[in-house]
């Protein structure tokens, strides 16, 4: 036996007891009978009090062999023999026993779970689809997508990332339709990743794009099996997580953040109906304020002669140029977004009523907007959370903002430029070597169904 | 790797600018000399240019022309050879910023000074400029799928519209039989001009070839005819020859009656403007390859990357400026003059390039064999 790839017994428990000095929640229990005795170190904190004591004390008690005792470990697929300390430590801070018996070490996996159970999803919902959402146990995440995608061409490859928090990823793919050369790229790109602390999905996403600075998300955070199964079954990847409830869907291409579940569960023609409604609702809250602000100040001209005068009319008041009046109210209208986020529930009811009634009456009253514009900001805020993925819908709301400098600047000029600007640079983007923005992207989803999710 | 459809972009993108840089103008102002007699033989002219270009380029799958030309001839005259044509192409979009410039400050923001608008289009353009190949395309795909309807309903609209004088059009026809002259084919056939930027963007196609010639030519004669007739019918066949921007005074006499817009001019201003952008960003990039070309500085190769990405931004500043500096020096005469001078010019240089790639074709046939 190959002595020096096993590791010493004795000197591994001296040095597991040098590192666990002033850890509270190890536990250690010393196991005697008459054939000898075995020991047990591990993180109460990360076991499972009922595993340890059914598989292991009360099993060694009953089987009064040592031999005996240490093929019963052993025949756990979840058991191994560690090569190292580094090793053995690894593991049990992960949540292993570490079982010293005769001159061995063994660990065996007795991670206790603290999941919830499988809830509705939350921020993408549906009307009329299945309901669940991913937890935040990457086991329950892998049983969710198994359960509804059944057959072995389903792969999935296990990682971890992060120095410190040693989070582990699941990489699933359908190894027939996926594209090989994105999956290389992921994981080199997941290789490179040297963080020390890896909480959420979105980091992964932030740490392994690039450039960096974007606007556009081009990674896909889902909270739906659905749409994670969907997707793997188009060809695309997903990455599972442990400790989040959100799962990584990649390449994601523009279309795709424009995709609801719901397309799919209604009738075709339904569908693209509301996926028109979506690219109008972003056309609408892209353009309006930078359109409101061209035509007042530089182009009345552009409009009709009664549209003109009724914008002309109720500015009447207006102490300041449009492109002030539009940054007001459109921040007003932030900041009432995202109080109402933070807010506890039962405040920020309260709390968007005040705010509306005097964005809505007071200060049009008070003549410091005019009607028009209070209309403007209502259908610039609803247009906004028509986007589905809430990511894309945060790229949006920044976006329009570049569009009103524009237009204040240089007028219809300006927002022409920004859109030539836009088209540039979203074409631009890739997604995993993907093009993100191209008129017909259904050609590289020719392997799988050619509606888009 | 795209596929065969953007090289029809870059032809249609081409096709649609012509109105911006000064063609109906040309065409206009030979109206009772020979223009339909140029324009006869300008179709047939661009056609052949375009498909034997296409035929020669085929032969050389992957490669742009810095590497064609540093393959087949001595380094100087290559080098001198690519600058020029990078510098030719580049001086286009020039005179389209340049027109809409003076557009801009025209019909669209006389309040707003001409030398801001222009700054913003250099900077757009500019930045766009360094962005690669394929980007462009798909960009350019999108461009022309928001712009080609509207142009298409302008055009209806045109030639829909109860005041167009159709004794204008008849009376031009009676004009056919005169000789053409040598001015009004070169503007003519600026419309096919659209497949010299696959000097640059052969790098990133997969196995190009020409097809669909019948549907080339037949775009093409209806833009000819829409930048000829449109003006000619709407303002007259005397009054067409009033006016600097035939196309922009054409459409500004068009009313919309059902929108919330009450002049098509405003519309025929965004899809123009947007074009003008693509066009001269995709000038710039293929004019901004070959002058790198022309100093060795070619294609995507590693170890060349850095400097190439130097030399790219003294080269688009370089372009800027120039740009700018024309714009503040240049009157409505010089810049009529100078469109047509490019416009002849280029017609020559055109058949040079391909009279070169046929060269470079058989020299390279040859080695092959050899």
């Amino acid at each position: 036996m190959a002595t020096d790839q096993k590791l010493q017994a004795e000197e591994a428990r001296k040095c597991l007891q040098e590192q666990l000095k002033n850890i509270g929640d190890v536990e250690q229990r010393e196991l005697k009978n008459e054939e000898g005795h075995a020991h047990l170190i591990y993180l109460k904190s990360m076991c499972d009090p009922i595993l340890v004591n059914d598989n292991l004390i009360n099993r060694f008690y009953e089987l009064n062999s040592m031999e005996l005792f240490e093929r019963f470990i052993r025949s756990f697929p979840s058991s191994l023999e560690p090569k190292d300390k580094q090793e053995l430590l690894r593991n049990m801070l992960r949540g292993c026993v570490a079982i010293f018996i005769r001159d061995r070490v063994l660990l065996l996996d007795a991670v206790l779970v603290n999941a919830g159970s499988v809830q509705p999803a939350s921020t993408e919902n549906v009307m009329q689809g299945p309901d669940d959402s991913f937890t935040e146990n990457i086991e329950v995440n892998l049983n969710l997508i198994r359960h509804r995608y059944q057959t072995t061409d389903l792969k999935t490859e296990f990682m971890t990332v992060g120095r410190i928090s040693q989070t582990r990823l699941i990489i699933m793919y359908d190894e027939m339709k996926v594209d090989h050369s994105v999956l290389k790229e992921l994981k080199k790109r997941l290789s490179e990743l040297k963080t020390d602390i890896i909480q959420s999905a979105s980091e992964i996403e932030r740490h392994t794009m690039h450039p960096k600075l974007r606007l556009f998300p081009t990674l896909m955070l889902t909270e739906r099996p659905d749409r994670a199964v969907l997707n793997i079954s188009q060809g695309k990847i997903c990455v599972l997580m442990d400790s989040t409830g959100y799962v990584l869907v990649l390449p994601a291409i523009f279309n795709d953040f424009f995709t609801a579940m719901d397309d799919k569960i209604q009738l075709p023609l339904i569908g693209w109906f509301l996926k028109a409604i979506r690219y109008i609702a972003l056309f609408i809250t892209v353009m309006m304020p930078s359109l409101y602000v061209a035509f007042t100040s530089y182009n009345p001209e552009i409009l009709k002669m009664q549209i003109t005068l009724l914008i002309a009319g109720s500015r009447a008041t207006v102490p300041y140029p449009s492109s002030f009046e539009v940054l007001f109210m459109l921040l007003a209208m932030e900041f009432l977004v995202e109080a109402s986020v933070r807010l506890p529930k039962a405040v920020s009811q309260s709390a968007t009523t005040v705010g509306g009634l005097i964005l809505g009456t007071a200060a049009t009253e008070a003549g410091l907007v005019s009607n028009v514009m209070v209309i403007l900001v209502a259908a610039v805020a609803i247009t906004n959370f028509v986007i589905p993925i809430t990511m894309m819908s945060m790229g949006i709301r920044v976006t329009k903002y570049l569009f009103i400098v524009l237009s204040t600047f240089f007028g219809l000029v300006g927002i022409v430029l920004g859109i030539v600007s836009l088209i540039m640079y979203l074409t631009s983007l890739r997604s995993f070597g993907k093009p993100y923005l191209k008129m017909f992207a259904i050609e590289w989803r020719r392997k799988g169904d050619p509606q888009s999710g | 790797m795209v596929r065969n459809k953007y090289f029809y972009y870059l032809f249609l993108l081409n096709a649609s600018i012509n109105l911006i840089n000064y063609v109906p103008r040309i065409l206009i102002q030979d109206r009772f000399s020979g223009v339909l007699m140029s324009v006869l033989i300008a179709i047939p002219a661009g056609a052949i240019l375009m498909y034997v270009f296409a035929k020669m380029l085929q032969r050389f799958p992957g490669e742009g022309l810095p590497e064609i030309f540093h393959s087949v001839f001595p380094v100087w005259i290559s080098g001198l050879l690519l600058v020029l044509y990078g510098l030719g192409w580049y001086f286009s979009s020039a005179i389209t910023l340049i027109s809409f410039m003076d557009i801009t400050s025209r019909y669209i923001s006389p309040d707003v000074s001409p030398y801001i608008v222009l700054t913003g289009f250099l900077v757009v353009v500019g930045l766009s400029a360094r962005l690669d190949s394929e980007s462009l395309l798909y960009a350019l795909e999108m461009v022309l799928y928001i712009t080609m309807p509207l142009i298409a309903y302008m055009a209806w609209r045109v030639y829909s519209n109860p005041y167009f004088s159709w004794d204008s059009v008849r009376q031009i026809m009676t004009y056919a039989w005169n000789m053409p002259n040598y001015r009004t084919v070169a503007a003519a056939t600026y419309i096919y001009t659209g497949y010299i930027n696959m000097v640059v963007f052969n790098r990133i196609f997969r196995r190009f070839k020409v097809r669909y010639m019948f549907s080339i030519i037949l775009v093409s004669i209806v833009s000819l005819f829409i930048s000829l007739f449109g003006p000619i019918g709407i303002l007259g066949a005397n009054g067409a020859g009033e006016h600097v921007y035939p196309a922009f005074s054409t459409v500004d006499a068009l009313r919309i009656r059902y929108f919330i817009i009450e002049r098509m001019i405003y519309v025929f201003f965004v899809v123009y403007m947007i074009l003008s952008l693509m066009n001269s960003i995709i000038h710039w990039h293929v004019g901004k390859e070959l002058v790198l070309g022309g100093f060795k500085l070619e294609g995507e190769k590693p170890s060349l990357l850095p400097k190439k990405r130097k030399a790219e931004w003294w080269v688009l500043a370089l372009f800027a400026v120039v740009i700018f500096v024309l714009a503040t020096v240049i009157n409505q005469y010089t810049l009529n003059d100078m469109a047509i001078v490019f416009l002849d010019v280029r017609f020559a240089g055109e058949i040079l390039l391909v009279i070169l790639l046929i060269y470079a074709a058989i020299r390279r046939g040859r080695r092959r064999r050899a």
